[in-house]
């Protein structure tokens, strides 16, 4: 019993940071209709300027949080407004050319952190990095209670920014019809930029929650995207309900297959529930929770 | 008209058959004599070309870069520019850490930069096809640090181990410790756990036979992926099995996690080794902490062990080698490290010894001294042989240098294993997490 519930446990809280780090790719999606392959690695960018932070000027990483997102925030809105806007309603030769160019940008944010942080693995250990408590035999981390916690409060804040704003009116309306968004006196230029960039400013917390209880390096990135993307599928892409449900089915998944199947085949488990999702439930999660 | 058509084909055939039969009915002439020409013995000129081969950026830079700043402090610390007139030379080629790119490389190095010899190896996945394509353009190969056994298992003639330890052997001196402390001390059932790649399971490959043949049960034996985030849920898997020793084979970061996630979960043993790798990096207490306290890892050197010796008049010593490496770099060498360093050594005795014997320094005669290599370097005593071990392994121009089981106290590493060698005593069992 001990064991399932410690597994349980596991799956339920790295599920909600996996659920932070993916709501922003299902807001681009959602809005933009865009597939953002370089999400993992402009985490990353946001874990560096955390890192750099901690290192630097002691700042823990769940404070340096508040500097790295509008970091990120801005990095995305300017991509956006000035790489990806220029190819998203054009004659390419492909037609996932904007999707290409957000890899080209992950790959070029990863070696320019190469060069400036070399390619040496970085952690952030603190004597607070380690505490726990314990309920019998379970343990919870407290970093990763935490994290959870703050990545809770960021989809909350995100539904609320949706549903109850304005703004957050604008982008669903973005999301549904952009022409008719336009007709109805919405700027959807701004609306998409500022919107990749909020995706990209909660990436960067998701990186910054992730800090304190893996390491980080350049390369980090790409099992993110991945996750993230496999998580937007099963949630639902434009859903936070789809993200977060997403996030922690994803994150039991792992856990359990971990468990009660074997450490080394946790990800298969993973690419099954994202195959089996896409074959009968393409609408994500979001349309099972609708109903 | 029909006269004239069958005169035609009549004609044809007459021809036809003329063609194919008459070559053969010519007598056959003498082909002309051939002289004989004296070949002349090409004698290379220009500089003795190292090839280095190693991942210098990637997720596995550190450890090549450990690699390269060794080979070059040996360099400088033995001082030799030239043979037999000819400088020495390094061509550097960056792999990555990626297999495809380590052949490419090799490829590059052997037939555009026609080097004599590549010094490179790390890790294992890249070894594997750098030993193959140095056999293939018959170039010779020195690896640093990748294990894999099956890379000196092919019979390769081109390809030698240097100062590398074959994975199955790691845990040499550990069988020592198992045999006398261990198993004595109430170790009767082990949890092994290994990361998914070639050295991992090359790795947990002998370990388990050598577990098996000592009558431990295994009670849980599993490999796992190393990019996890999360490892509690198979350390808390291990934990219900109540092992009484934890046998773990990890690179640095992985190795971290675990140790940490261990403590998280209070996973009580008697014992957790770990097979080297990233156990006896400095960067593991860095990243782990405290958690790292008590464990006891295999180890391929330690900056302790006595070794010295002399080569081309310069003496040296493997503790000066220790303190050069943190003096100049900042940061502790590890067992790649003095892989390097002594991978320069051994590459060096085969210029110089081609060079005593008035024999031109080339790709043959390189091959033919690393054959013949019996050196002491900061890994020990080197030889390239021909041998086979109790697991039926036999490997082509491999040596078989000394290990060691060390245990991470005060946050320091020390050696607890061979008794004759050790900086400290064994604490065994070690303390439950609640005590610590």
């Amino acid at each position: 019993m001990a064991l399932f519930g410690q597994t349980i446990i596991c799956g339920f809280l790295m599920g909600g940071v996996y659920a932070v780090i993916a709501i922003g790719m299902t807001l681009i999606l959602g809005v933009m209709k865009i597939i953002n392959i370089g999400h993992g690695h402009l985490m990353m960018v946001g874990m560096y300027v955390c890192f750099a932070l901690f290192a630097s000027l002691g700042l823990h990483p769940y404070i340096a949080m508040f500097v790295a997102m509008p970091c990120l925030f801005g990095i995305g809105y300017l991509l956006q407004r000035y790489s990806i806007q220029r190819v998203r309603f054009v004659d390419t030769i492909l037609p996932q050319t904007q999707v290409l160019l957000t890899l080209a940008i992950g790959l070029v944010f990863v070696e320019i952190i190469r060069v400036i942080f070399k390619s040496d693995f970085r952690s952030v250990y603190t004597p607070f990095s380690s505490k726990c408590l314990y309920i019998g035999d379970m343990s919870i981390s407290l970093p990763q209670l935490v994290s959870f916690g703050i990545a809770m409060a960021f989809v909350a804040g995100l539904h609320i920014l949706l549903t109850r704003t304005d703004f957050g009116r604008s982008i669903r309306a973005t999301a549904q019809d952009l022409d008719a968004a336009k007709y109805m006196g919405v700027d959807a230029l701004r609306v998409s930029s500022l919107t990749f960039g909020l995706g990209m400013a909660l990436a960067a917390a998701g990186g910054a929650l992730l800090l304190p209880i893996f390491y980080l390096f350049p390369d980090i990135g790409t099992p993110f995207t991945i996750k993230a993307l496999i998580i937007t599928i099963l949630g639902g892409a434009g859903s936070t309900v789809g993200a977060l449900s997403g996030g922690l089915v994803f994150g039991m998944a792992e856990s359990l297959g971990a468990v009660y199947w074997a450490p080394g085949y946790k990800d298969v488990v993973g690419f099954v529930i994202f195959l089996l999702v896409l074959l009968f439930m393409p609408g994500g999660l979001k349309t099972v929770i609708k109903r | 008209m029909k006269k004239v058509k069958l005169g035609l084909l009549l004609g044809l055939v007459v021809v036809l058959v003329a063609a194919f039969a008459l070559p053969g009915c010519a007598p056959e002439v003498a082909p002309p004599e051939e002289e004989e020409e004296e070949e002349e013995e090409e004698v290379p000129t220009g500089s003795i070309k190292i090839g280095i081969n190693f991942p210098l950026t990637g997720a596995k830079a550190n450890f090549g870069t450990m690699d390269w700043l060794s080979i070059q402090m040996a360099y400088a610390k033995f001082g030799i520019e030239e043979v037999g007139g000819r400088p020495i030379r390094f061509v550097i080629e960056d792999n990555r850490g990626d297999p495809a790119t380590g052949k490419s490389a090799f490829e590059k190095l052997a037939i555009l930069d026609e080097v004599d010899i590549v010094l490179g190896g790390y890790t294992s996945s890249v070894g594997v096809t750098q030993a193959a394509a140095a056999n293939d353009l018959k170039v010779p190969f020195l690896i640093c640090n990748s294990s894999k056994d099956d890379i000196t298992m092919e019979g390769w003639e081109w390809v030698f181990s240097g100062a590398r330890v074959p994975a199955s052997h790691y845990a040499d001196a550990m069988w020592g410790f198992v045999d006398g402390v261990l198993i004595p001390g109430g170790v009767s059932k082990v949890a092994l756990f290994y990361e998914m790649s070639d050295w991992g399971t090359s790795s947990a490959e002998a370990l388990r036979a050598n577990f098996e043949d000592r009558g431990i049960e295994l009670v849980y034996d599993e490999p796992y992926d190393s990019d996890a985030i999360d490892h509690k849920p198979m350390l808390a898997a291990v934990k219900a099995k109540k092992p009484d020793m934890i046998m773990a084979v990890s690179y640095l970061m992985d190795a971290s996690l675990i140790a940490r996630q261990a403590g998280e979960l209070r996973l009580d043993v008697l014992c957790f080794m770990g097979q080297a790798g990233g156990y006896t990096m400095p960067e593991f207490v860095v990243n782990a902490g405290e958690n790292a306290n008590y464990v006891l890892t295999t180890a391929n050197w330690s900056p302790l062990a006595a070794w010295e010796g002399e080569l081309a008049g310069v003496k040296w010593t493997n503790q000066e080698y220790y303190e050069g490496y943190l003096g100049s770099y900042g940061g502790e060498p590890d067992y790649h490290g003095a892989q390097g360093f002594a991978q320069w050594m051994i590459c060096l005795d085969a210029l110089l010894r081609i060079d005593a014997a008035g024999e031109s320094i080339n790709r043959e005669t390189i091959r033919e001294a690393l054959t013949e290599t019996n050196l002491m370097t900061a890994m020990g005593l080197i030889e390239h042989k021909d041998w086979c071990d109790d697991m039926g392994h036999c490997y082509t121009n491999q040596g078989l240098p000394l290990t060691y089981v060390m245990q991470w106290q005060n946050l320091a590493q020390e050696v607890v294993w061979p008794v004759e060698a050790k900086s400290a005593d064994y604490i065994f069992p070690v303390p439950k997490w609640e005590e610590r």
